[in-house]
């Protein structure tokens, strides 16, 4: 059975090729392009590194563009919480979580001008979680409770 | 048909779109071989233990596509006159790069390779002369000789490059680089010593390698530069690529990169007490080592510099650079790669051991908040800001063309070392504008902490009397101006006993050392603790001597923020309770004890070593004999006016004659206006006390305004000088110098008139002058060994009325010295009757001498050097100038 359905692939292949070697090689020629454009692509614009996500949202967020930066530190806090169980030390993990303390106070910020409240007081939570002595984190909290925002 | 021939696209066959996908899909396999290719480059050399995943192949395949892109986007590099960078041209032989390159990083630091190098100024084009160098790389981190560009340490042979020997091209380390010319500029303006730094072109065998910075080398070089007197250097740098360890934890730790001479290489006694002092003194035994082994102001200013940008980038672990001066007997700090701005609190982000001991004390801490609160005006920060941009500016044409361009960072992802990526211009204007904008932040965050003041009261009157108990917490002290209330007794609360008070009292909020209080850097290189502010109590006692005191008594005092200099209102606590334990008083933070005046007088035995501190001011009265047992010495560290008259001069002789006594030492500041007259010091040789040799029976250092007069300073034993002067300001006139064992009068980066002397058969140099603004009139030489007047090393000198008989050489100007000569008459001079020429290399020249009116009898021999200048001389006869009333008055004399 697998054998016959095998065949008949090799030969339905055979034909198309026989048939029609122009779309073939058409199709080879924008295959590869289509790879090529897209490893390149992946190749520039990609970011993996949270320091340059965390510094494109502070550029964002300069630009008042609260939802774009958003986004970065989002993903900058979150790239650092899936390395920060590989530090081999305490005092490193506790340095990261410094770090991630402030990327989520970073988002919330974005968040709160974007004036996406509640997101914001997700962040927060989530960067008082890893700090609790994030100062400006408990000032934006503070300021959002007096103005009742995302309650 | 037509369309067959004219369009190809339909006769594309299965072997031709292979052979295009192949071509399509070239580029990205040859970036991926290349990505991989660094990658296990960077694996190798710089960190085994790093494993290839995806993020690590995208990492280097991104910087290897950045490259190849401003590589084909660069424009063609500016000529060496079109730029307004200086050009560094560096001729190398290919083979030689190669051996450097062989086996990094050790294969590029072991040896320096022979080169050439042309610099080129920006409007100079090709009038540059080519000059023999010594190359090799230098830096210990990856981003300095891993990558194409290469930071170089350039050793000059024969000769020096604006007075440095050694300097250093450094590939800016990251994108904020250039705001280090910023840094280094402010701590030079602000009087520390710092390197010069600024951004040049480089290119290797004429291959344009981008963009450096220029650094001049930290060593002896460095040192005459600033006028300081060579001396040891210590580099406390232990750097962070394998191992962290504390620098400051034992003086073996320190790498000695000059000492003040050959003999003093390996010792290192001073290191050695600094760590000591750090390890094991008490928190006040700290403030006695600084008032005497520290230049507090230099290191209150190097404090203050890191307080003021924010920068971290002094530690346990390196970055330090310590001068020891061996006249001033005090360590100073060398500015060294400040580097970081940053806008967040606290105060202090470098941390280490002097600064949390100098910061702890809170009159010391004060002080460097005083220099930061200096800079933080608005026209600082634009000068800062202005200077910043202007440099990028400059450079901006320059790096634009630079295909190597490239900064260094730190990813979680890739490595947890350094690693170098390229960058666009666009990331470099953001950076300065970003940095911009931290440095506005860090500004409003220091003033608005230098201007908050935590001043609390509550009085209460008693018995016609008003007790006022005062609590400061926060960082700022507050001045109290109590001078309206002159007529009122005001006493404060000394330990329980009442002490009269000063018109002006300073209020200090404390400090203390909190462990485990350091959180916001990584604890095995700053450590754990820091300095943090508390409250302190104070207690004072206003009382009438004969009337009732007035109700508004207390708005007749004052207060100022000692910082701010602005008004200060105190809050007014009812009811305040004070814990008496608590309470400080002033004198707690005095550093100086009460000035006092003591009187010697009649024959004194000098047995042993006697110290006279500087709160003392001495008197010698006129007809004093002091009699000196062997090395016994006199060190004053106050005021000394030792004033004799011609009938009673002041006399300082040996108890034996065969065995010689110590020195007499006027040392420090606080010796300012020193007098001498009328002294007759005789038998003198050499001590040393405080880490300071002193190489001459009367030696005065670092005082100003001093007058030696009318004495007669005699033969002296073991040492160099009979009388040396260092880094002093005042007047020698009138005095008489015989048989001195070497030279008579040496002075050493002084400023000094020297005037109506007479110099007798001196063993070596009459006047002997270093890196001095020497004024000499009137003075008279005869029988010298060596010279009657040396002026070397950078000195500057009017030199008139002046006779010089039966000396070895008469007047010779070497080293970077310029001497204006008028009137002088040379008699039978033995080698030459004047010398121009280039002794030390570690100046740019030789001697130049402008000489008006100059009489020669016997030898006229005029010595001249290709380094040095004889700008002009005029002779005139031996008799013109012997009919001249200076000539008469000398005769007198």
């Amino acid at each position: 059975m697998v054998s016959r359905n095998r065949g008949e692939l090799i030969h339905l292949i055979k034909m198309i090729i026989t048939i029609n070697h122009k779309f073939i090689a058409w199709l080879l020629i924008v295959s590869s392009l289509l790879l090529s454009g897209l490893f390149f692509y992946w190749a520039v614009y990609t970011i993996y590194d949270s320091k340059e996500l965390e510094s494109r949202g502070h550029y964002e967020y300069a630009k008042k563009h609260y939802k774009k930066s958003y986004e970065y530190f989002f993903r900058a806090a979150e790239i650092t919480e899936n390395t920060m169980i590989s530090y081999p030390d305490v005092e490193t993990q506790n340095l990261a979580k410094q770090k991630l303390s402030s990327r989520y106070r970073f988002a919330a910020s974005a968040a709160h001008a974007s004036k996406e409240y509640k997101k914001s007081r997700r962040m927060l939570k989530k960067s008082l979680f890893y700090n609790p002595n994030n100062t400006q984190a408990i000032a934006l909290q503070k300021h959002m409770d007096i103005n009742k925002q995302g309650k | 048909m037509i369309n067959n021939t004219i369009n190809p696209f339909k006769k594309i066959t299965l072997p031709i779109a292979v052979f295009i996908s192949l071509l399509i899909l070239y580029p990205m396999v040859s970036f991926s071989i290349k990505a991989l290719s660094d990658f296990y480059q960077y694996q190798d050399i710089v960190d085994p233990d790093m494993q290839l995943n995806l993020q690590r192949f995208h990492f280097f395949l991104k910087n290897r596509v950045l490259k190849t892109y401003i590589k084909f986007t660069a424009k063609t590099p500016l000529s060496n006159k079109q730029s307004q960078l200086k050009t560094f041209d560096i001729t190398i032989d290919p083979n030689h790069i190669s051996q450097l390159n062989s086996n990094l990083p050790k294969s590029g630091k072991e040896n320096y390779y022979k080169a050439y190098l042309k610099i080129t100024l920006p409007d100079e084009g090709e009038k540059a002369s080519i000059r023999k160098i010594k190359l090799r790389y230098r830096g210990d981190n990856n981003y300095h000789w891993l990558n194409d560009k290469k930071s170089l340490r350039i050793k000059l042979k024969g000769g020096v490059y604006e007075m440095e020997k050694t300097f250093n091209l450094l590939n800016p380390v990251e994108l904020s680089s250039f705001r280090d010319v910023v840094n280094y500029n402010l701590a030079k303006k602000i009087g520390l010593i710092a390197p010069d730094c600024y951004p040049v072109r480089v290119t290797i065998n004429g291959q344009f390698m981008g963009v450096y910075l220029y650094l001049s080398q930290v060593d002896e070089n460095l040192l005459r530069k600033y006028k300081r007197m060579p001396g040891s250097i210590y580099y406390g740098d232990l750097g962070v690529i394998d191992k962290v360890e504390f620098v400051w934890d034992g003086q073996e730790k320190w790498a000695k990169k000059a000492s003040r001479n050959k003999q003093q290489k390996n010792d290192r006694k001073d290191i050695s007490l600094l760590i000591h002092a750090i390890k094991n003194y008490s928190q006040l035994e700290f403030i006695d080592f600084t008032e005497t082994y520290l230049n507090k102001e230099a290191f209150f200013k190097f404090i203050a510099l890191d307080r003021l940008f924010g920068s971290h980038h002094h530690d346990f672990v390196h970055n330090h650079k310590l001068y020891f001066d061996p006249y001033k007997g005090k360590f100073e700090p060398i500015a060294w790669d400040i580097r970081f701005w940053n806008n967040r609190a606290p105060k202090d982000r470098s941390i280490f051991p002097i600064q949390l001991k100098l910061a702890n004390h809170p009159p010391y801490d004060a002080q460097i908040d005083r220099i930061v609160y200096s800079q933080l005006s608005d026209q600082s920060f634009d000068s800062l800001l202005t200077q910043y941009e202007a440099t990028v500016k400059k450079l901006l044409p320059d790096i634009q063309r630079d295909i190597f361009r490239d900064t260094a960072v730190v990813s979680d992802l890739i490595s947890k070392k350094t690693v170098s990526k390229p960058f666009f211009i666009s990331q470099l204007m953001h950076r300065l504008e970003n940095d911009k904008i931290i440095l506005r932040q860090r500004f409003d965050y220091l003033k608005k902490l230098y201007e908050k003041v935590d001043l609390r009261y509550s009085s209460y009157r008693s018995n016609n009397q008003l007790i006022i108990n005062f609590s400061i917490g926060g960082n700022n002290p507050v001045t109290m101006d109590l001078s309206q209330l002159s007529q009122y007794k005001i006493e404060q609360n000394v330990s329980g006993k009442w002490e009269a008070l000063n018109k002006q009292f300073i209020l200090y909020p404390g400090r203390h050392i909190v462990a485990n209080s350091q959180n916001f850097l990584p604890v095995d290189a700053y450590g754990d603790a820091t300095v943090q502010a508390q409250d302190n109590h104070y207690q004072i006692i206003i009382a009438s001597k004969n009337s009732i005191l007035p109700a508004n008594i207390l708005n007749k005092i004052s207060y100022k923020n000692m910082i701010s200099n602005q008004k200060v209102i105190p809050r007014k606590i009812d009811n305040q309770s004070t814990d008496l334990k608590k309470i400080k008083n002033y004198s707690y933070y005095k550093i100086h004890k009460e000035n006092k005046t003591l009187i010697l007088s009649g024959t004194i035995e000098v047995t042993h070593n006697r110290i006279y501190p500087k709160s003392t001011q001495v008197i010698i009265e006129p007809g004093t004999h002091f009699i000196m047992h062997p090395k016994a010495s006199l060190f004053f560290y106050g005021k000394l006016l030792a004033k004799g008259t011609l009938s009673q001069p002041i006399v300082f002789t040996a108890k034996d004659k065969t065995k010689p006594w110590g020195i007499i030492a006027i040392q420090g500041q606080s010796a300012n206006g020193s007098q001498l007259s009328y002294c007759h010091i005789e038998g003198g040789s050499i001590s040393s006390r405080n880490l300071i040799d002193y190489t001459a029976p009367l030696s005065l250092h670092d005082v100003n305004d001093f007058v030696v007069s009318h004495s007669l300073i005699g033969k002296n034993y073991i040492g160099d000088d009979a009388m040396h002067i260092a880094y002093a300001q005042g007047t020698i006139k009138f005095n008489k110098f015989t048989d001195a064992r070497s030279d008579a009068l040496d002075i050493d980066i002084s400023n000094v008139t020297v005037s109506h002397n007479s110099f007798y058969n001196s063993g070596n140099d009459a006047l002997d002058i270093m890196t001095t603004e020497l004024r000499a009139d009137h003075n008279y030489f005869e029988k010298t060994g060596d010279k009657g007047i040396s002026v070397g090393e950078w000195s500057h000198a009017e030199i008139q009325k002046s006779i010089f008989i039966e000396t070895h050489i008469a007047l010779e100007v070497k080293d970077q010295s310029s001497v204006i000569a008028k009137e002088l008459l040379i008699k039978h001079t033995q080698e030459k009757a004047i010398n121009l020429y280039h002794k030390n290399k570690r100046y740019n020249e030789g001697g130049i001498l402008d000489a008006i009116d100059i009489a020669f009898v016997g030898n006229d021999r005029v010595s001249v050097d290709d380094d040095s200048h004889l700008n002009s001389i005029s002779i005139i006869s031996a008799h013109e100038l012997m009919n001249s009333v200076w000539y008469q008055e000398i005769g007198v004399n």
